[in-house]
């Protein structure tokens, strides 16, 4: 289960493998970018692509918050998409969709929710909610009452 | 005699009726209006500022417009050209080669630096309308962010940006990590020049 990781490689390069090395750099275009000092919000809106080495998150709103400490660092990340444009995450062969993205780094988990998908090597895993633990390296689909449905090809498991 | 007096007196009318046309022309005009206006210092109630450079007739050359922002953090605006147009304490001033500069207290590389060719800067409300070629650099989250934009807007004292690009030639955003290289960083916070009331 790699889209956690790759949700964390596209934002932030805080993985693991990361840490010893140099942090890849990351670029993101947008339509509009906005950036409110007194409240630590940074808002990204409209065809919002951020890519990290050879990931790429795609989502129509990106909104970042910071603390107020002279490094600024990042307390959140929440990525919202539409049914239509959905956020997206996608690395190599793996895609990831759901219709929001969020990142807490104090919690070190990230939650996709809202009819999420899991493709990779054409099998697809679909439920409401996919959480990923940073600590334990764990990841965890669930239907919120519905069933996960899952579709294998047989080439290989999400 | 009393006819010498008379074509004095027409004189003294016809000189006196020229002035007056002088007069209202003078203050129709908004060239010659600008030449005799020196900028005001902008007015917010919540921070304050100054504006300093040298000043030739209607213009500032090396201009800069400073004030704090409401948490404290210092604010500077340079321009290589200042232009007022309008003559009131919310005149707009046309910017060349403009740069707006926010500073982290006691940390001058901790700058926010937005730069653009040129700016408009309405003393007002002290907002910054950057009309094409805008760049952002400064830190954050532990790396330096770039970031370049067809037009941007920004309120000084609340130190908000925000950042727009076409569907052509959306914005551009790289984040770095690490701290800025030393030839991209910011001048340090200086006292300027010299202040514009004593010129």
């Amino acid at each position: 289960m790699h889209y956690g990781r790759i949700f964390l490689f596209a934002m932030l390069g805080i993985s693991a493998a990361h840490a010893q090395t140099p942090r890849t750099p990351i670029t993101l275009t947008a339509q509009t970018v906005s950036y409110q000092q007194a409240k630590g919000v940074a808002e990204f809106l409209g065809n919002v692509v951020v890519v990290q080495g050879d990931v790429t998150l795609a989502t129509p709103q990106l909104v970042a918050t910071f603390g107020s400490g002279r490094q600024q660092a990042l307390q959140s990340l929440t990525a919202t998409g539409t049914a239509a444009a959905p956020v997206r995450f996608t690395r190599g062969e793996e895609t990831a969709t759901g219709r929001t993205a969020t990142y807490a780094p104090d919690a070190r988990q990230l939650v996709l929710t809202g009819n999420v998908t899991l493709t990779r090597q054409g099998n697809t895993l679909v439920g409401e909610k996919l959480v990923y633990d940073l600590a334990t390296g764990t990841a965890t689909v669930t239907g919120d009452g519905a069933p996960v449905r899952a579709t294998l090809t047989g080439e290989g498991t999400p | 005699m009393q006819l010498r007096h008379r074509r004095l007196l027409l004189l003294l009318l016809g000189i006196a009726a020229l002035v007056v046309v002088l007069l209202v022309s003078v203050k129709e005009d908004p060239k010659i209006r600008l030449s005799l206006q020196a900028p005001v210092p902008p007015t917010m109630p919540l921070t304050s500022s100054t504006v300093m450079g040298v000043a030739t007739v209607g213009e500032l050359t090396n201009a800069s417009y400073q004030g704090q922002t409401a948490n404290g953090q210092q604010w500077r605006v340079q321009a290589s050209l200042a232009q007022q147009i309008g003559s009131t304490a919310s005149a707009t001033v046309a910017l060349t080669s403009t740069t707006a500069m926010w500073f982290a207290s006691g940390a001058a590389a901790q700058a926010l630096t937005l730069a653009a060719p040129s700016a408009t800067f309405i003393q007002g409300t002290q907002n910054l309308e950057l009309p094409a070629g805008v760049t952002l650099q400064g830190p954050l989250a532990g790396g330096t962010i770039t970031v370049q934009a067809t037009t941007g807007q920004a309120n000084l004292p609340s130190q908000s940006v925000v950042l727009r690009g076409t569907l052509a030639q959306p914005v551009q955003v790289r984040l770095v990590w690490g701290a800025m290289p030393a030839a991209d960083q910011t001048p340090t916070l200086q006292p300027l020049a010299q202040p514009l009331e004593t010129l």
